[in-house]
């Protein structure tokens, strides 16, 4: 059938149908994928087969976009999840000890970088404020390897720790980090330096007691 | 009884309108007025969602406590909900192509619970053919500040998209006395 066939009232049902099959586009457009075209199969008409398979379209989208929301849910989950044990992490690494009345310890183990010295000075300098600490001990046993950069974070936390009042001892320098350290001419002359964790302990200790 | 619900687009539409519309020193003041819900959410809004509608008339509230309830204002409104006609979607786009006026003001409730959950309803009186003019009610629609200025604007905004000249809305029953009337009545003409 031609359109020009059409009489006024075939083609201002036929404008309707399409104006309402672009309306339902247009929500589909905006992203709303439960929207359905009307199909009325109580009159035979030619725009039924094809409206019957664009919400079978539809549908089909919208189940793929479900499917794509759950597994986007599910991934921000995870991350979630990785986000919040990373900072458990971070928050194990930097224990600080109350080793004595006036006495903190923070024992380093690992690999120092920007990050993780910046939160260990945060942490610490709280700590001395809250505790309200006079000696601080940063022992660094468990450090393998030092590099001018981690020498420079200890100097910055030193330098901290001294503003806020309060001394600040370097112990567990190892044979060979103090080799690096002399080789690489690198200056620890701002901080006291002890040779174990015990050895600073019995040193603060008979301080506090005088 | 459900909370009334609005899709995504009309509210990130509005909030786009106002922080466009006004200098920065205004739009932040109507950001100021807002709850931090609502601006948490507006940061994140998707357009086909749907949130409660209350959202959109804090929206308005805040303009009209920032800008005053004066003609400017209303003006806003106005312009407002025309250009939440001026779609940059293919298939809105392709609907205005088809669309008469006569057959916009029988679909208008279609454009409204595309846009709205339980509340309110547009009802269009028996049109003459060929008199160029309708009436039509918004029912239901109590407590919904301002809406009926904004929808006088959609209208007119897709109305005036139609390439149609002399393009007329009036509205009866609101008021910046009584913002959120029961009902709406509009009279629509165009030449």
């Amino acid at each position: 059938m031609n359109v020009d066939d059409l009489t006024t009232e075939q083609l201002d049902d036929l404008r309707e149908r399409v104006v309402d099959a672009l309306i339902t586009m247009s929500e589909f457009e905006i992203g709303d994928y439960s929207t359905q075209f009307k199909v009325d199969f109580r009159k035979r008409h030619v725009l039924n087969g094809v409206f019957a398979s664009m919400n079978e379209m539809i549908a089909a989208f919208g189940a793929e976009q479900e499917q794509s929301s759950a597994f986007r849910a599910e991934l921000e989950r995870k991350l979630l999840i990785v986000e919040k044990q990373r900072a458990a992490i971070r928050e194990l690494s930097t224990p600080i000890i109350e080793l004595w009345e006036g006495v903190l310890c923070l024992p380093v183990v690992g690999i120092m970088d920007t990050a993780r010295s910046t939160e260990m000075t945060n942490s610490l300098l709280q700590a001395i404020v809250e505790k309200k600490t006079r000696y601080t001990i940063i022992d660094i046993t468990g450090i393998e390897v030092m590099d001018t950069r981690t020498v420079d974070h200890f100097m910055r936390m030193a330098k901290s720790i001294r503003l806020l009042g309060a001394e600040c001892a370097l112990t567990g320098i190892s044979p060979h980090i103090a080799q690096t350290v002399v080789h690489m001419g690198l200056e620890l002359d701002d901080v006291v330096t002890h040779r174990s964790l015990r050895d600073a302990l019995a040193y603060y200790v008979s301080r506090i007691r005088t | 009884m459900e909370e009334a619900m609005i899709r995504g687009h009309v509210l990130g539409h509005t909030a786009e309108f106002y922080r466009s519309r006004y200098d920065q020193g205004t739009a932040a003041r109507i950001d100021g007025e807002l709850s931090i819900e609502l601006k948490l959410m507006l940061d994140s809004v998707s357009r086909a969602e749907w949130y409660p509608r209350r959202h959109l008339i804090e929206m308005l509230n805040a303009i009209t406590m920032v800008r005053g309830a004066n003609e400017g204002t209303y003006a806003d409104f106005v312009r407002c909900g025309s250009t939440l006609a001026d779609t940059k979607d293919e298939f809105a786009k392709m609907l205005m192509q088809v669309m008469t006026p006569e057959l916009f003001l029988k679909k208008l409730h279609r454009f409204w619970t595309r846009d709205h959950q339980d509340s309110g309803a547009f009802e269009l009186e028996p049109v003459t053919p060929g008199d160029r003019s309708a009436r039509l009610k918004l029912r239901s629609v109590k407590h919904y500040d301002h809406c009926a200025i904004l929808w006088m604007g959609f209208m007119q905004g897709v109305l005036g998209q139609l390439g149609l000249a002399g393009v007329s809305v009036i509205q009866q029953g609101w008021s910046w006395e009584n913002p959120g009337p029961q009902d709406i009545a509009y009279e629509v003409k165009w030449s």
